[in-house]
């Protein structure tokens, strides 16, 4: 069983009661501004993952840093 | 060729993190289905809820996982269930792997481990593991107090060994996966990301807790005891910071 300070973690995710134990999150939560459907998110993920691997391979095929 | 899609048999390297209560049918159905890989968790310890959420997942024909914490685990019930249920990928997590490998390996399942180090890396790689989910402070929920950031621990490992390795602890888009690659993982798994996702089954008020959160809205708790935990700033751990515990009032 998890540690007994999540006991009342059931509170807070179904019941919406912020206070009732640690509300478990990542430093992502940050970076996170919008609550959106799985699939944009892992589209969004792709895109943006060859967007920036395709940039950085034109940086390695000329040689260059920018 | 990317060893996680191999193992796991999704479209896109991208795994959904095993949420206790959170990580059930209706969250990793909607990864699955949108071409990541959605696990299903155990670490609630309700066994029964948990081993037919491992039976919908299956009947919907979708790649998936289950996640099994070895230290919150009572007994080796869902491990028994795991092994005789045709689930193909397992990550384990909370404590050594070494004796469930064995078991999972005989049932023909690919076991990654979740790895707050590096000494804990090379360990699991000794003990058989298939690949490794390298799990940085960053993350959310269960940590270990050494806080080792994904940065750091992607690269140590690296350096050390050669299995897959699935990036874990502050990657919600593209430029952390981008980042996780550049430092030798091949896949990545978001667990705040998929809680705060209109499929999530949490309330709303948790869902826009994160949305509001800023990168400094997290702490850990409980520092002194592993695992410790990292969640958001609340009322309650506000009072709480000077010791950064927290007991629980009822």
């Amino acid at each position: 069983m998890a540690p007994d300070a999540l006991k009342g973690i059931r509170d807070v995710y179904f019941h919406g009661d912020m206070e009732a134990a640690p509300a478990l999150a990542g430093q992502s939560a940050g970076l996170i501004d919008a609550v959106k459907p799985a699939r944009e998110i892992i589209e969004e993920t792709v895109a943006q993952f060859f967007a920036i691997t395709s940039r950085l391979g034109t940086l390695a095929s000329a040689g260059r840093f920018g | 060729m990317n060893r996680v899609l191999a193992h796991t048999g999704a479209r896109y390297p991208i795994v959904q993190a095993p949420m206790g209560w959170i990580a059930r049918t209706q969250l990793a159905s909607a990864v699955s289905r949108a071409g990541g890989l959605g696990i299903i968790e155990t670490s609630s310890g309700e066994t029964e809820a948990c081993q037919a959420e491992i039976n919908q997942m299956k009947a919907l024909n979708l790649p998936f996982g289950v996640n099994l914490p070895i230290r919150f685990l009572r007994d080796d019930a869902i491990l028994k269930f795991v092994c005789n249920s045709g689930v193909k990928f397992v990550t384990t997590s909370a404590g050594s792997p070494a004796k469930f490998i064995a078991p999972l390996k005989a049932a023909g399942i690919i076991v990654y481990h979740a790895v707050p180090t590096v000494e804990t890396a090379l360990k699991c790689v000794d003990a058989g593991v298939d690949g490794l989910v390298v799990e940085g402070a960053e993350g959310g929920g269960f940590k270990n107090p050494e806080e080792v950031s994904t940065l750091v621990l992607l690269q140590g490992i690296r350096a050390r060994t050669d299995v897959p390795m699935i990036a874990a602890g502050g990657i919600c888009d593209g430029r952390g996966m981008a980042a996780a690659f550049a430092l030798g993982a091949e896949g990545i798994q978001m667990g705040t990301r998929f809680v705060s996702c209109s499929e999530s089954p949490v309330h709303a008020n948790y869902k826009n807790a994160i949305v509001e959160a800023k990168e400094t809205g997290t702490l850990v708790l409980n520092k002194k005891s592993t695992p410790c935990i990292r969640a958001l700033k609340s009322e309650r751990t506000k009072t709480s910071m000077t010791r950064a515990s927290w007991r629980p009032t009822r």
